[in-house]
């Protein structure tokens, strides 16, 4: 597992998508395949939706996005980006509700290394 | 008349053959890993991917349970919970709600009328396992 400079967090932990070889031995790549495609997809979209959301200074819309990527996140196993997300969103949802723009670059480059990884990870399960 | 043969479990709060359950959230990909586990479950699924649907749903059709995804746009969780009391017909049985929020819900008033009974309170996100063992728990897996 690589580990962003910054968080010191691993970008990514595979044991949250491995757990469906035990649900469903012979269909867990389909499904591992499917959460990681939808999983990207969303998150590039809220990643373009953030930059906007930072240069409108729109910290609710922030939050939202925040929010929702907080979840599914957690969900593919992106740590880094689940704990950035966390920070994010109770930042934005506070009475200052204005988060770091070092938080928020630092959440703007975990996006795409984390889909690296989940591409990557995406292309061992195929090959094996 | 055909026998059901099905297996009767009966433990827990809820009593449930093959369960039906309903998953209402307006994220694709919890729905998406909800859906996968419970039919793997062996559950009957069906999916709404907004409250309004999912009124419209559960008025037409009992389930055993739902999960319930608190923030959605236009009708939330909450929202969802009180259209469903104040329009559900008194001699109708409780709808059994699992809530799935990505909110601490530990300070919210959930008590709604008797046409709701809250099972469960799940964090996002959840691991799956944990989620399995809940499930056994309230007697559905």
């Amino acid at each position: 597992m690589n580990q962003f400079k910054e968080s010191a967090l691993p970008l990514l932990d595979t044991g949250a998508l491995k757990v469906w070889k035990d649900i469903d031995p012979s269909g867990w790549k389909a499904i591992v395949t499917e959460l990681i495609e939808i999983y990207i997809r969303d998150t590039k979209d809220i990643q373009n939706q953030l930059v906007l959301a930072r240069d409108r200074q729109n910290y609710s819309q922030i939050a939202g996005l925040a929010h929702t990527l907080k979840s599914t996140s957690g969900n593919v196993g992106a740590i880094a980006a689940h704990n950035l997300c966390a920070q994010i969103e109770q930042i934005a949802n506070s009475p200052s509700p204005t988060p770091s723009l070092d938080l928020l670059s630092e959440m703007l480059s975990v996006i795409p290394s984390t889909i690296a990884q989940l591409e990557s990870y995406l292309q061992n399960i195929k090959a094996s | 008349m055909l026998k059901d043969t099905r297996e009767k479990k009966e433990i827990g709060p809820i009593n449930l053959y093959h369960p039906r359950v309903l998953i209402v959230d307006d994220d694709l990909n919890d729905v998406t890993r909800l859906y996968h586990l419970v039919v793997n479950l062996g559950f009957d699924v069906n999916l709404s991917f907004s409250g309004r649907e999912a009124l419209q749903l559960t008025n037409r059709q009992n389930y055993d349970f739902i999960i319930l995804d608190w923030k959605m746009p236009e009708i939330s969780g909450q929202e969802f919970l009180l259209q469903y009391s104040s329009k559900t017909r008194k001699h109708r049985r409780p709808l059994n709600v699992i809530l799935h929020s990505g909110v601490d819900l530990s300070d919210t008033n959930l008590s709604h009328s008797s046409a709701i009974r809250i099972l469960d309170i799940w964090q996002k996100p959840m691991d799956i396992r944990h989620i399995m063992e809940r499930l056994a728990d309230l007697g559905a897996a």
